[in-house]
């Protein structure tokens, strides 16, 4: 008996020394435990809207972490904290620590492909989802809507149009948001990009006539006025006074900078105009890249 | 005895596992993370505990530290966690007066009155926080411009502050000088220095005080009228309309939309005298200043 107690005894302090804590049993479920309790926390600071405390008290975590298994999952968590909190860099960061034989690499790469597209980097995201290859059917659409999405968003319509075709629209999660961006590709298609030589040429021609070109036409008509009138009073005082008159000079030189200012104006407008149009494209792609996610893995 | 062995071996190992951990040499730590540390012990213990009770004091401390770093916001809302039903009357007392403080430092002052109402309906369990609530209500009932109720409470806090039937009078009139007539802010009308500058170009900014501008405004409108008068007479008539007319429209009509904000500019420098000088005079800072005119 008293062998066997030593013994006891002796395989205690072997786990005491034990430097993989894999191999002990005891270890092993205390920091399972300690794992879940912090992971309880995590969530906790989450639901009471402290980002701040829940990406430390992960980040801590990530520190202290020696089991290989357990540091996967603080990453994943890591990365979903920081997308949450819309910190792009930092979830793709983590996302990327991700790789094929864990469970969570679909998810991750669907959101690596999001984080590329939320920093504006959709070339890399296309490339992300290029070296990816789906298997299951309905994630098929999914990743089809996602390829589509980031066609649009670098603004390769022709590319888009072919992820669209293979639509289906009947898998729930993706089913409307895959509608919205074909609605958002027609829009796209049918958006007539003006030329900012057209609307300046337009503007020398007739001031004004240019912003109207672009689309801006109480822009266009105040512009006309403005030139117009100076125009006729350089006019007037040159025909009563001549050309080296000081009212002449002065209202000439007025007319001529509203003028330049015009046509510059105009080219302008035209780009103001189209980045307006794809800011808000963009958005919308963004926002239904977004929602299936949400729907699927949240 | 055997059994005793088998437990203390078995409660050994998991006990120095437990203790044994890698804390001999800690490198000093930058106050941000101490302070996160310390915010997210706080809430495990919160999470972790059973006891309403001890929440509640926790959930203090923690909003305690926020206000301690500046967060008054992040403060407030911690406080608002705080179950009240569960709490009695002395630590709702307390609370509440926390409460009132926090929203009026975040400039939620309607809030701020009604947690400072709250508070004072526990009157007389803690006389320190009876009157941080009573002077917080002043001060956030001065910012919502209710200087009938704010003059009101504050004849409260001094019959209740006050033992000394001297000092209480002395204080009592001061207070009412502070709020007579006189003193209390004026507020002009946007509407009305619109209409005056529609009538007479200028003349809004004069009503809203600011005279020098109103006037060089009134003679900028005189030289754009009589410059278009002379074109006219001398038959430049395209350049009276385009040069004169036009330009003179232009002004007239941001002349109008200068003396309604001037009005509005008015108004705030006139509240934050007056609200400034109430604050000072109430947290003991300057003696009353009498406004003469």
């Amino acid at each position: 008996m008293r062998i066997f107690l030593i013994l006891i005894f002796v395989f205690s302090l072997n786990f005491l020394l034990s430097q993989n804590k894999e191999d002990s049993l005891i270890f092993l479920s205390s920091e399972d435990s300690i794992f879940d309790e912090n992971i309880q926390l995590t969530n906790h600071l989450m639901r009471i809207n402290e980002p701040e405390l829940a990406v430390y008290q992960l980040k801590k975590m990530e520190l202290d972490c020696e089991n290989p298994l357990l540091c996967d999952s603080v990453n994943y968590i890591l990365a979903k904290t920081y997308f949450s909190i819309q910190d792009f860099e930092n979830s793709l960061h983590y996302f990327q620590k991700s790789t094929p034989d864990k469970s969570s690499w679909r998810e991750s790469k669907y959101y690596s492909a999001l984080s590329l597209n939320y920093l504006n980097r959709p070339d890399e995201a296309f490339m992300l989802l290029e070296n990816y290859s789906e298997n299951d059917i309905n994630f098929k659409q999914l990743y089809y809507l996602n390829c589509a999405g980031t066609s649009l968003l670098q603004y390769k319509l022709s590319e888009a149009k072919t992820y669209i075709e293979l639509f289906s629209n009947d898998w729930y999660p993706v089913a409307e948001q895959q509608e919205n961006i074909m609605m958002i590709y027609n829009e796209m298609s049918k958006f007539k990009k003006k030329s900012p030589f057209v609307a300046a040429s337009l503007s020398t021609l007739v001031p004004g006539l240019g912003k109207v070109y672009a689309g801006r036409m109480g822009e266009g008509i105040s512009a006309f006025l403005i030139n117009a009138g100076l125009g006729l009073v350089t006019y007037e005082n040159f025909r009563k006074d001549g050309l080296l008159d000081i009212k002449t000079m002065f209202f000439g030189a007025l007319f001529t900078t509203f003028y330049v200012g015009n046509i510059w104006g105009s080219a302008l407008s035209v780009k103001l105009i189209k980045d307006e149009f794809i800011d808000e494209s963009n958005e919308q792609i963004l926002f239904n890249l977004r929602v299936p996610l949400r729907l699927i893995y949240e | 005895m055997n059994r005793f062995y088998l437990i203390f071996a078995f409660l050994l190992g998991l006990f120095t596992n437990n203790v044994l951990a890698d804390e001999w040499c800690l490198a000093p730590k930058e106050p941000d993370t101490i302070v996160f540390q310390n915010l997210i012990d706080i809430e495990k213990k919160i999470l972790f505990s059973k006891n309403e009770d001890d929440n509640v004091s926790l959930l203090i401390k923690k909003s305690e530290i926020y206000k301690e770093i500046g967060d008054y916001h992040k403060s407030l809302l911690t406080l608002e966690r705080i179950q009240f039903s569960s709490i009695c009357d002395s630590l709702k007392a307390v609370v509440y007066s926390q409460l009132s403080f926090l929203s009026f430092l975040t400039e939620y002052y309607q809030q701020s009155v009604a947690y400072a109402d709250l508070a004072l309906l526990y009157r007389g369990y803690n006389k320190d926080f009876d009157s941080m609530s009573e002077v917080v209500k002043i001060l956030s009932l001065n910012e919502l411009e209710d200087y009938q109720n704010a003059y009101l409470s504050g004849i409260e806090h001094i019959n209740n502050n006050f033992d000394d039937k001297d000092v209480m009078e002395v204080k009592l009139k001061e207070w009412e000088l502070l709020y007579s007539q006189k003193s209390i802010p004026k507020f002009k009308k946007p509407s009305k220095a619109e209409t005056m500058s529609a009538i007479i170009p200028g003349m809004g900014q004069m009503y809203s005080g600011f005279y020098w501008e109103g006037m060089t405004n009134l003679g900028i409108h005189l030289v754009l009228l009589g410059g278009t008068a002379f074109a006219v007479y001398k038959t430049y008539y395209l350049t009276s309309y385009f040069a004169g007319a036009a330009v003179f429209i232009r002004f007239y009509q941001g002349g109008i939309r200068r003396s309604e904000y001037l009005a509005h500019k008015r108004n705030y420098l006139e509240k934050r005298k007056f609200n400034d000088n109430v604050k000072e005079n109430i947290l003991g800072k300057k003696e009353v200043k009498i406004l003469e005119k």
